[in-house]
Parts: structure tokens; sequence; C-alpha cells
């Protein structure tokens, strides 16, 4: 990394140069090259060349000392003026590895005296370009890490999920924590991103904790892992002269594949064959002469454009202290691929970070803020457009149209169950967002004088958002027709909502060596209060008139928890981690409390003597771990275990006589409901071969949650209604993760560096419901199937992974075209019906991959990343619903169907089909970077560079993308091809 | 000495902090629409909103607006009372069949559903949830300050009649159900199941228990029930006894529709305007009704259902049948509309566009569209919304009494000349010819053409053997077009799977 950064940053070259030079070997007197040579107190600095020779050009705001570091070797800090810069300067192998600090839980720990499974990437290891979302920064970045990016639309946000996810009603969200807050993860009203108020640019470290001896410290609501955000901030040795970073970058984003739907004149073709066959010459009469691409017709070349400068500097005061900083801003604005969206933000972010009193002191003070205008196409037009006639003109001014759009009629009314005019869907929506986050937080550190091992902490945290938007439908537009509310009206729903979620914490934590022992203890609490509050109204705009009632909504909870963690290390060799973290939650009643314990060892055996001066094997590390986390993040509202009576809302109230009587309605709940508990073990091995140039980490784990949190059928007439959340059932979990990072090629002018990352994943439901009989089919989950009101084609069941299909098993005649309705008779009972479904399949991956690569070349670098998934499933809903044939013409309009639809010949809908599930396996390059590094003026440094995003994908799965987080393919909103070009600066 | 006092100051300071902050565990909601049962149930006016929601638990699916639910598993449209009862009694009949696709909706007129059908589960689910949601008023009401007075008896009298109704819904779908009173704890106890013949005496002895209480017929306020609605419990009970309990019981239900032929002395002159927008005015003839009102009441399920899922086609929904669109999805077999003669008054039928035959189930234009519920009042205006309509679901009328009357007549309960004049009654206000005697088979014809599209369908041909075997085919029973007779176990639903699943008490229905 720091050789990396020799050849990027940049110096601020004074007059009268003042130029130190060396020579730097290691302990063999053999030259190190590439070793990284900084000026202290600047971001001034060179690599060591062919010979291990370095010549450093002064900068007057530096400090007179030099810091000389390289991979795998104790880094050395000298002053300029010392002697030993006259002979070869010697590195001596850390022995210990890598003295890099890994930011976990409540504090940092050497990466060398970890025990969990931790995986760290730094900032210029992230995916370059675009990124408007932090989380895509992670693609493709660490084993059973899988971000799944949630559509084109700007300010999307993504699914995250760590080693597959561990829960099934409740959220599968990991933990986010930014700098040391954890914050919210869902969104507000209008963000659909809840990451988007971090600049992905202010981006210091993602550290992703994996095992429950690394999460277990945040007990109650890591059962899905934790990452860690930490932000760039001042250097500690930065110089009271501040330096500047800038960068822009410009866009474009294109949309380059399209559902396969037929043609103006494939569909005449199809229509006269079906209509004639079928007798219904209305259906050929009401084609049109026109031939409208109407997918083309949605879609744009969408541009965008984004601005960043941020300025680090170190404020002195003298013998009281000192203070780092950091302080930046950006701008971004990006316009969707589908025509009318856009998005434009601004986000703000300051660090300061006091060091005081002999360092006794150190406070750090955080703030991000965020501010976002959306405007969000309305994405309807998306199915819209794969269903409407093709053989359509768009605009019709004749008293046929409406508004100068063409739309369907029936006789001179408007079919409401005709498809709607994209084009017209698109500009007869105006749907906008306004939405601000702040995100704070004072961190004071306090070392108690005289007693310099013990440290106080305490951590004050705000994260406070508001939204409101609004959103219009024109009146008089075929959308206003088509809601039976509104009959044309047109509608004004107008909304706000604030989020705020207050954070307390205070630990004290006591570090102590003696002789070969090293022991640190840490004790805390937290509390934290998470309040949300909304209101919504709508009206119609014709003339004000309310449509349903004003929604007034507001809801609170606490978690308060007490942790401790203790690390004992003995002669660097052996070391033991114990976490206890005890949370209680206001979202169960009469089961408050969790208690999550864990216990992890290491053995550093390259530390033991007989592997101490084995020169090939710079790491060898194993570690164990076992522990439990919690789980009471239920995403079912906050009063789950609580008797509730519900004052019923506008239209569900009821006459008796002429009074109109608004109703109270009982509630279900469940008074036992208490925390679901997430037990992993976790084994692995660390190893680095040639001084760290090669490096792997391998892990094997194994969870299983019980008491599941599952919302579930409860017996008829034992609640006060028929499902509620209980904690009912159980989850297993496996899986194996390698991660690999070499530097291939390192010499003098080349720097290759490869990472590769793999993770296997199995989950499976051990247990569903209290009784698993043997013929219960499981419960029904996943999206709704489109075109088929209130049915899904997915279970979770016992045996199976979550989210299987249950389907038919298709029979197909001798030309391998499926026969309509013919499925096996799995149970041969001589009949088809529900009991013949079979579980086929699941939407979740066995295998991820990652792929990172970059190589640098003099000033020249390329940098590729690609991520790969095998096994996982899609059920391929567009398909399924645009095959049949007798959609050609039903209610009085036309459809346009896939172009297999007429080889399939359908008059009755195949959704239960084995045949729409397939293999979404794919692989995927996300982007390629060439960047160049101009360093040869004196005063301003900059690269230049051109990324392509979303570069290809290999899959053979037939729909648009494989990529479907759900495992079920509906009409969404794509994910564009984008090309950019940018310009990063330092001064 | 002094900085160990310090320390132990500031530990208790921090113990009182941590003690207040564990305290907030404790919440109660803030939520402006949600509060805690005692904080709601502080008068005698709240227990009268809480009654509302026992009637109302019948007219929409939820709580919180037209889309919203009380049950889970099925889409809260479908799931809706009146709407999972009607899938049950006309879906499976010769009245009624749809193209939707939605699920396994087209096992219901074919008679192939099973135990994890969600149509079944829905309605399943249905009946238990307003037996609960009465439980806890009777439960609560009776704890409270306010028992015993003479409203309060009133009231817990009506909502024992409206568990009673659902107890009878459930016993004719499902036979031997589970079963729960005011008496069962919620969230505790594993419902037992009771056979059909011990809910039948409990609905029976629910019924004559609370017959002195309730209010007389035709006295209580609009849209709350009296008398008439547990007379017609009770007549319905004992029409189909010997269905339900192997045991014939005619004479009591002669009596107690001989009784109801008493108070409800003629019929409503105009037979169509017993289901448009303002048959609220229809007392004359209307027991019971479930409301629905365009503005307050509304949801995807009752009539709004029934109207909507009846527009389609070449109607023009506006003007035809008051609503701003139609759902294209309801029609009725030609072997119904073939028990119609050409002069017969309820014969509302939409025919333009419309096949009478139907070669394909999924094409709404086969088979003849109804337009006996419309949201146009009498008087030729549209309701109050073209969005949701104000018709309300005449769910018991005196007609129905009269033909039971009838009915039980011709099958020796007695009062032979009374069930001669009722069925006349129905047949002349028809526009039809008096007659001087009937047999059975004429009783199935005039229920069908009389009540069609009311929810009695189903039990009516079970109760003439007609529904499973081949006395009567109609198109698509069983799955093919010209009909054909299924399985006997059909007579009775499954039990939803999902709750012999769940509730280890429960034995399955013989077959499936």
């Amino acid at each position: 990394m720091l050789l990396m950064a020799s050849t990027t940053i940049a110096s601020f070259a004074q007059t009268s140069p003042n130029i130190v030079r060396g020579v730097v070997v290691n302990e063999q007197q053999e030259p190190l090259v590439g070793a990284a040579i900084l000026q202290m107190g600047t971001s001034n600095g060179v690599s060591s060349g062919i010979n291990g020779e370095f010549a450093l050009e002064l900068t007057q705001g530096g400090r007179d000392f030099i810091q000389i570091s390289f991979f795998g070797y104790k880094s050395i800090d000298l002053s300029i003026t010392s002697s030993l810069l006259q002979g070869p300067i010697v590195l001596q192998e850390d022995t210990q590895n890598v003295d890099e600090v890994v930011v976990i839980g409540y504090g940092t720990v050497k990466k060398n005296d970890m025990t969990g499974s931790v995986t760290t990437v730094k900032a210029d290891q992230l995916n370059k370009g675009v990124a408007s979302t932090p989380s895509s920064l992670l693609m493709g970045k660490s084993a059973g890490v899988v971000v799944t990016q949630g559509s084109g639309q700007p300010g999307a946000g993504a699914a995250i999920r760590i080693r597959g996810g561990s829960s099934l009603s409740a959220n599968n969200d990991p933990l986010i924590v930014v700098d040391g807050l954890p914050i919210s993860n869902t969104g507000i009203s209008g963000v659909s991103d809840p990451l988007s108020s971090i600049n992905p640019n202010d981006i210091e470290s993602f550290t992703v904790l994996k095992d429950a001896s690394a999460t277990a410290i945040y007990g109650s609501r890591a059962s899905n892992g934790v990452i860690i955000i930490t932000t760039k901030k001042g250097s500690k040795y930065g110089s009271g002269k501040p330096t500047f970073d800038a960068d822009f970058k410009a866009s474009i984003s294109n949309n380059n594949k399209y559902v396969d739907v037929m043609s103006a004149d494939q569909l005449r073709a199809t229509m006269t064959d079906y209509a004639n066959r079928t007798a219904q010459p209305d259906a050929l009469a009401a084609l049109g002469s026109s031939n409208t691409d109407w997918q083309k017709e949605i879609y744009q070349i969408a541009p965008s454009y984004e601005f960043n400068v941020g300025m680090n500097g170190n404020a002195k005061f003298g013998k009281v202290g000192y203070m780092p900083y950091r302080v930046s801003v950006g701008y971004l604005y990006q316009e969707g691929v589908l025509k009318t969206s856009d998005m434009g933000k601004v986000t703000a972010a300051f660090n300061v970070n006091p060091i005081l009193f002999d360092e006794h002191l150190s406070v750090n003070l955080n703030g991000k803020f965020m501010n976002m205008d959306n405007t969000f196409a309305n994405q309807d037009a998306i199915s819209a457009a794969v269903n409407y006639d093709p053989t359509q003109a768009i605009y019709d001014d004749s008293a046929n149209g409406l508004g100068g759009y063409r739309v369907w009629k029936t006789d001179e009314n408007i079919n409401t169950m005709a498809t709607m005019n994209p084009v017209g869907l698109l500009a007869n929506r105006v749907d906008k967002a306004n939405a601000n986050r702040y995100i704070g937080s004072a961190q004071f550190n306090y070392k108690i004088h005289g007693f310099e091992e013990l440290t106080a902490n305490v951590n004050l945290g705000i994260d406070y958002a508001n939204s409101n938007g609004t959103d219009k439908v024109m009146q008089n537009s075929e959308k206003s027709f088509h809601d039976t509310m509104e009959n044309g009206s047109g509608s004004l729903r107008t909304y706000d909502q604030q989020k705020k979620d207050l954070t307390l914490e205070s630990y004290l934590s006591y570090n102590k060596e003696i002789n070969k022992h090293s022991v640190s203890a840490m004790a805390g609490y937290s509390w934290q209060h998470f309040h949300e509050q909304s209101y919504e109204t709508k009206v119609k705009l014709s003339n004000d008139e309310a449509i349903g009632t004003p929604r007034d909504f507001a809801t609170e909870y606490f978690l308060v928890s007490f942790y401790g963690r203790f690390n004992y290390t003995f002669d660097n060799r052996y070391m033991v981690t114990a976490t206890l973290r005890n949370d209680g939650t206001s979202r169960f009643i009469n089961d408050k409390w969790g208690l999550f314990p864990s216990v992890a060892a290491a053995w550093n055996a390259k530390n033991e003597s007989f592997l101490k001066n084995v020169d090939a094997i710079s790491t060898a590390k194993l570690r164990l771990s076992w522990g439990q986390t919690g789980q009471q993040d239920i995403g079912m509202g906050n009063y789950p275990s609580m008797a509730t009576y519900k004052y019923n809302q506008g239209g569900s109230n009821y006459y008796f006589g002429n009074n109109l009587i608004i109703p109270i309605t009982p509630l279900g709940y469940n008074a036992d409901l208490k925390w679901e508990t997430t037990t992993t073990y976790n084994a692995g091995i660390d190893l680095g071969f040639l001084n760290g140039r090669i490096t792997a980490n391998l892990d094997y784990y194994q969870r299983e949650t019980t008491d599941l949190i599952n919302f579930t059928p409860v017996p008829a007439g034992s609640n006060l209604t028929n499902a509620l959340l209980a904690n009912i059932g159980s989850l297993e979990n496996r899986g194996f993760e390698i991660e690999l990072n070499g530097v291939a090629i390192q010499t003098k002018n080349t720097i290759w560096n490869i990472g590769v990352n793999a993770a296997w994943n199995k989950t499976e439901i051990t247990k569903l419901t209290l009784n698993d009989s043997a013929d219960y089919r499981g419960a029904d989950t996943g999206p709704g199937v489109m075109g088929a009101v209130g049915n899904t084609i997915q279970k979770n069941q016992v045996g199976y992974a979550p989210n299987t299909f249950y389907v038919y098993e298709q029979i197909y005649n001798t030309e391998g075209n499926p026969i309509m309705g013919a499925y096996v008779d799995r149970n041969e009972d001589g009949q088809i019906n529900d009991h013949d479904k079979y579980y086929h399949e699941k939407a979740g991956p066995d295998v991820t991959l990652g792929f990172n690569t970059s190589l640098t070349w003099k000033n020249l670098t390329v940098a590729a990343s690609a991520h790969a998934s095998v096994g996982n499933y899609i059920y391929n809903n567009v398909r399924s619903q645009r095959e049949l044939m007798t959609d050609l013409w039903t209610n009085n309009f036309v459809s346009n169907l896939m172009t297999t639809a007429p080889a399939s010949n359908f008059t009755k809908s195949q959704y239960d089909s084995d045949m729409y599930i397939e293999n979404g396996s794919f692989f995927k390059i996300d982007n390629i970077t060439v960047s160049y590094h101009f360093d040869m003026f004196e005063n301003i440094k900059f690269d230049v560079f051109g990324t392509i995003q979303n570069v290809a994908t290999f899959t053979n799965y037939s729909g648009l993308d494989p990529e479907v987080f759900s495992g079920v393919d509906q009409y969404v909103f794509p994910r564009p091809t984008t090309y950019i070009i940018g310009l990063k600066l330092n001064f | 000495m002094k900085r160990f006092k310090l320390y132990i100051i500031a530990l208790l300071v921090l113990a009182v902090s941590f003690g207040s902050c564990v305290g907030d565990l404790d919440v109660s909601p803030i939520d402006p629409s949600i509060e805690k049962p005692e904080d709601v149930l502080d008068s005698e006016q709240a227990y009268y909103e809480l009654l509302a929601k026992c009637y109302m638990g019948l007219a929409t699916s939820g709580s919180d607006g037209a889309g919203s639910g009380d049950i889970s598993g099925i889409d809260n449209g479908f799931g809706q009372y009146i709407r999972a009862l009607f899938y049950m009694q006309e879906f499976t009949t010769d009245e009624a069949l749809t193209n939707w696709n939605d699920a396994t909706i087209q096992g219901l007129h074919g008679l192939s559903y099973n135990a994890s059908d969600i149509f079944v589960s829905a309605i399943y689910y249905r009946c238990m949830q307003q037996i609960v949601t009465c439980n806890e008023f009777i439960r609560k009401i009776q704890k409270s300050e306010f028992a015993g007075s003479e409203n309060v008896n009133i009231w817990v009298a009506e909502a024992r009649a409206l568990r009673a109704l659902s107890y009878l819904h459930a016993i004719d779908l499902f036979g031997n159900y589970p079963f729960v009173t005011e008496q069962s704890t919620v969230g505790a106890d594993f419902p037992i199941q009771k056979s059909r013949v011990e809910i039948f005496n409990y609905i029976e002895s629910e019924c004559k228990d609370i017959m002195p209480t309730l209010k007389a017929e035709k006295t209580n306020i609009y849209g709350r029930l009296d008398k008439g609605f547990a007379k017609m419990i009770l007549a319905k009970l004992y029409i189909n006894s010997e269905i339900y309990t192997g045991t014939a019981r005619y004479t009591e239900c002669a009596d107690i529709c001989s009784d109801l032929y008493g108070v409800y002395t003629s019929l409503h002159p105009k037979y169509n305007e017993l289901f448009l927008a303002d048959n609220n005015l229809r007392t004359d003839e209307i027991i019971f009704c479930v409301q629905q009102d365009g503005k307050n009441t509304q949801s995807y399920g009752c009539t709004n259902f029934i109207i909507f899922a009846a527009t389609g086609g070449k109607m023009n929904s506006k003007d035809l049948m008051g609503v701003s669109s139609g759902w294209g999805g309801m029609r009725t077999t030609p072997d119904f509309v073939d028990l119609f003669a050409d002069n017969d008054k309820r014969a509302l039928f939409f025919t333009e566009g419309q096949s009478k035959e139907i070669n394909n189930v999924g094409d709404y234009s086969n088979g003849y569209a109804v337009t006996k519920f419309r949201n146009i009042t009498s008087t030729g205006a549209q309701g109050s919304d073209v969005g949701f309509v104000d018709t309300d679901f005449p769910l018991f009328r005196s007609a129905d009494a009269y033909l039971m009357l009838a009915e039980a007549a011709k099958r020796g309960g007695g009062k032979d000349a009374e069930g001669l004049a009722a069925y006349n009654a129905v047949r002349v206000r028809a526009g039809l010819t008096a007659v001087t005697s009937y047999s059975l088979d004429d009783i199935i014809k005039e229920r069908g053409r009389e009540l069609y599209w009311e929810c009695h369908r189903r039990s009516d041909l079970v109760r003439f053997n007609q529904y499973t075997t081949n006395d009567y085919l109609w198109a698509w029973k069983g799955g093919v077009k010209e009909g054909k007779a299924v399985d006997a176990k059909f007579n009775l639903m499954p039990l939803s799977a999902k709750d012999v699943n769940a509730n280890s008490n429960l034995t399955q229905n013989p077959g499936y």
C-alpha cells in the first residue's frame, strides 16, 4: 500500500531544495527496492530504487524527520541529520509481521494479536470510479461478503450479506458502525440507501467482522456480522500547513440490454395467426400501424458528474497539544437511464481530533452531513414498456388519445385494465424527495494521569435524518383514471419523516504488559434510543379532497447493554480473548435481556522457535473461536410483545345507525417473544510468505441460529390473529472462505498486485414450526409473483435453504418444447395438484468469488475488479408472465409477449413450472480503470483516469441481469454500463 | 482514602444513571394510533367501538383502510370475510366462476382444492378471527366496570350472536373445528378441536340463551343485529341438521321460519332493489346487512369485490354498475342461466359481447356476466364513490326464511300451507305464477334463482346431494367442460394445513 502511495502522492516542492539521500537494505545487506521514504508531517515521499537508493527532496513546513517503511519490515524514523544516513540503512524484518492496527469493536487491536475473523479493506484497495454509495466499494473485496446493488436508480441502496445471513423473518443486514457509532441500517423515505450520507471519497477503510469472537462485543445487533467504516482523518504527523485533495469526475451511463419481446412486425404476424385461429377479429383490428420500440423510448443516455475536495491539516497548540483535522465537501449529480430520474447530493464531513495534555486526552469530533434531492421516475413504465403493443404510436392528439398520449379505450371509456402508455407514465407523475442526514459523534478518550494503563472513553452520537417529498399524479392523466379512488382527479401525496437515533457509550480499558505477559481488559455500557415519526397525506388534485385519512405515525425502541472484553497474550505466541455482553431491548416485554458470550484463542506459530528462522514463512497463525450473538431487529414494529389496540383509520369505520363509529381493533401479540440467538464456531489460518508478499487467510465456520424469530402461523384461536412473530425454528449455516493476496511482480518500475477471494456457504433450515409434520409444505416466502396475485414461488422449508423454489416439474415434448399444463405426477396419485410440486434450487449462491488486480508501470496504473456467483437460481417472472398467448388480446387491449411465446403457445399461465427457474450463475467484470499519474509539475500533482463500470456479464441466464437479490426476477430499473473520466489533484 | 471516596461516589452516580437507563426499556406505544388496552378501554363508548370491530370484521379486511388486513397468509383483499366466503359458497358452484389465475383459484370451481389452498385457509382463519375478536370483546367487557348494564348485556348478546354466525360458517364448511370462547386466554392455549355436533349444540344453546336479551326484530338501529339474526342462524342449523348431525330437525326449522314469516309478512316488491347502493332502505325484507360505504367502510372484499369482479367486457362500468372500472373476473355458467324462465325478473344478466357457453374458462367473454349487485341507487344515481361501493351485503333476508319454511314443510316439518304461501310469495315477486304444489327439486332451483351470489349455494347443493354427485352437473364442475362428479370428500373443506401443522390437537378431514 505504501508502495502505491509513494507513486501517487504528490509533494509541494519548495525552492532551495534540501535533499536527503540514502540506501535501504535488509539485514542481509541486500538492497530493498520500493521501500517508502516519507518526510514526516507531509505527504511528500519517494520510493527506493533498484539498488535501494533514494533521494528525497524535503519540503518546507514538514518536520526534519523521515520515515522509511517497507512491507514486512519494521519502519524506522530518522532525523535528516542522522549519521545513519551515511551508511546503508538497515531495516529489520518485522517478526511480528506488520504492526498493522485493526479497528474492532470498542478499540483497536494489532493485527498480529487478532483472534477473530476480520478483514480490512483500505481505501486504495477499493473499487474506484463513480461510486455514489459506499457499499458498492466493497463489492468483491472480502470473502463471504456479498454486495448486491439494488437497481440502476440513482442513489439506490445495496443489499449486503455476510456469510449468507442468519435470520429468516428478522433483519439480515450487517450492523454498520461509522467511526465508532452504530448507524441506522434502514433508509428514510426518499433515500433508499442508508449509507448514502457517507461520501465514498471520505472512506479510509472498511473492516468486516465475521465471526462471533469479533462481533460478539456488539452482541445484540451483530448476528449478521459488522462492517466498521473508518473515515479519513488528519494525520497525527501532519504539519501545520494544510494539504488539499480534489477530484472531478464526469460520466455517461447507458442501458444496453432489453427484454426480448416481439417487434411490431413480429407481433403483427403472431396476432394475425392467433386472431384467425381463435376467431377474434377485434384483436386484429386493434393493431396499429406504428413501429414503436417502447423500451428504447423510456431510456436515455444519462450523464453524471461529481466534485469532491478535502483539506487535511494539523493545528498545533504548543505544549498543550495538537489537532489533526480533515474537512471535505462533495457534490454529485446523477441522472438515471430511465428518463425523468435524477439525483443531486451534497455531502460534507469534518473530523477534528485534538490531542491534548501530553497525549492523555484525545478527542474525536466527527460530523457528516448530507442533503439529497431525488426525482424518482415512475418505474411502472419499465413493465409497461415491455408489455405495451409496439404497433401503436406514442402520441395521439386526436380525441382517441388522452392529454396527447395514445391510450387504450373501450368505446369512449378509458380501459382501466389495459397497459398504460409508458411514455405517458413517465410524464404524468412527478415524484420528488428531499432528505437531510446528520451523523455526529464526540468521542473522549482519556488516559488517566498517573495511571496510564487505564483509559476512559465516552462516546456520544446522534444519527438524525429527515425527509419530505411530494408525489404528484397529473389530473386527467391515464394513470389517474386507472386509479379507482382518483378516477382522473389526479393526486398529490405529501410526506415527511424524521428519524433520530441517540447513542451513549462509555467504557474503561486497561492495558498492561509485564515481561512476556500482555493483558488488556475493557468494560463498558451503552444506551441507545431509536425514534421515528412520519406524517403523510394524499389529496385529489382537482378539488383538494382527501384520499384516505392522513397517516400519523411514531415509534421508538431502546437498547441498553453492558459489555466487557478480556485479552491475554503470552510471549506473542498464545492469545486468548473473551467477551461478554448483556443486552436489553424494549421490544421484548417479558424477556428483555440476552447474554452473549464469546471465547477465542490464537496460536502464533511463527513466533515459535521452529518457525522463527524459516524465512519463507512470514506469518503462521491459527485461530479458533466460539461465540453467541443476538437478534432483535425484527422489522415488524417495535411493540410485537405487547397487547395493543389500534384506532381504525379512514376507510375502516362502521355505521351504527346514522353514527359513524371509529372502531378499535385488538392486535395480535406474542408476550413470550425473546432474543434469537446465533452460535458461531470459527476456525481460521493466516499464512504469509516471502515477507508478506503472499498472504492467505482461510476460515471455516459453522453457525446455528436457534429461537429463530419467525413470522409464523399460530394455532387458530390461540391469539388475536393467525400469524405472529414467535421464537420457533432454527437455521444452520456452514461455510469456507479463502482470501489470497499477492504481489506478483515487484520491481523498480512495475508492481502487480493480485487479490482473489472465494467463499462457499450453505444454509439450511432445521426447524420451522412446532410440529414439523411430514405433509407440511413449508412457509410461503419471497416476492409475490407478478401476474398471479397472492402467489409466491419460494418456500422456507425444513431441510432446505431459505427461499427454495417450490414448483412443478415440467414435461417437454420430443422437440424440447414444454407441454402446457403437463407436469410430472411426482406423488404418483394419478392427479396433478399442489402435492406434486417439489423443492427445486434456491435463490442464494453456493459460491461467491471476488477478483481484484492492479498493475502499475511507472506512472501508469491499470486496475480491474470482478465478482462471480455460482449456484444461485432465479425465477424468471418476466418470462413466465409474458408467454401466455391469450394475453395477446384480453379485456379489449393488445399486449406484447416474449419472442418465445408463439413457440410455447400457452393458453393457460404456467407460473409454477420449473422451466422458469434458471441458473443465475454469473461472472461480472465490475470495473476497469486506467490512470496516469502526472508528477512533472512542482506545485501540483495529478492523476487522470478513465473507468468503465459494469463492464461485462457472463451468464447463461436469459433475463436482463442475473444479479437478482430475491431470486425472483421482476421488472427492475436496469443497472447501466457507465463510462467515467476523472481528474484527481493533490496540492 | 479521599480518592477512594471519590471513586465510590462516581460509582454511585453511574449506578443511578444505569438504573434509569435500564428503566427506558419499559416502553408504552408512542404511535398515535396504538394504545395499550387498559388505556383504550376506559369508557362504555370504547367498548361500543370494540363492538363495532366485531361487526366490521365481516365488512372490511383490516383496520387501516381498504388494503389492510387482520389476518396473514393471503392477499388482504382476497382474504376479506365475505369475499372468502363467496369463494367457498359461489365459485365452487354453478353460480359463479372466474377467469383469474390467482394461485389455486381455478381449483375452486373445478372442485379440486386441498389443505394447502390459500382460499380455503382464508375463510378458515377468517371465521376464527371473528370468533377471537368477539371473545376479546366479551372477555374484556365482562370484567369491566360497565358489565351488567342493560346496554352492555345487549352488546354482549350481539357479540355472542356474531360468534355463533362464524361457528355456523365454520361447521358448515369444515365440520370439526377448533373451539375457543371468552374463557380462553390469549396466547396461552392450543385450542382443542370440537366435533361438528358439539359445536352445533353450542351454537344452538348460545342462540337460545341470548334470544331474550336481543332486541326484537326491526327494533335495533341499522347495522346492528336483532332476534331475527339469531333466528336465521337457528333456521340454518335446523335445515342442515341432517347433514351436520345426522338427525333431521325440520319441525324446529319450520317453526322458527314461521316465526320469521310472521314478522316479515311481505317481501320487498322489487327484487333488484335489494342489491343496490341504497339497499340499506330495504329493512322490510333484509334481516341483516354487512355494510359497505364508499367513503367510510371500504374494502376489496364484500360487495365491493362482487361488483368490481362482475364488471368487465362491454359493460359501461360507471353508468351500469356505478364503479369507475371493472376487474373483469366473474361470470356464471350456462347451466345456471338455464334455471331461469324468460320472464323471471331475477335474471339479471349482461349478455352483450358475452357468450352463454364457456369454452375457455380463462376468457371473461365466455359466460354471461351478472349485474345483480350494483353501486347505483334505486333512483338511478351513482353511489357516493365510484372507487368503493355503498351497496350492503344482505347476509340474511326473509326470502331465504320463506324458502326454508317451504323446504322444511316439504321435508316433513309441518306448516304445509304456510310453506306453500311463502314459496308462492317468492315466485310472484319474481314475476312468476303461483303454484299449487312444489317438489324439493323446485326448491333447490328456486333457491338458486332467488339467492344466487348471496353465499348460500354450496351449502344448499350439499344438502340436496348435488354438490359432488352427477345429480346436477354444470360447466367445468370437476375441471371438465361438460362437468363431472367428484369425490364426496369435497363436501367438506379441508382444515388449513398450516393450522394442522401448528396445532397438534387437530385432525384433518377424511381424504385430505
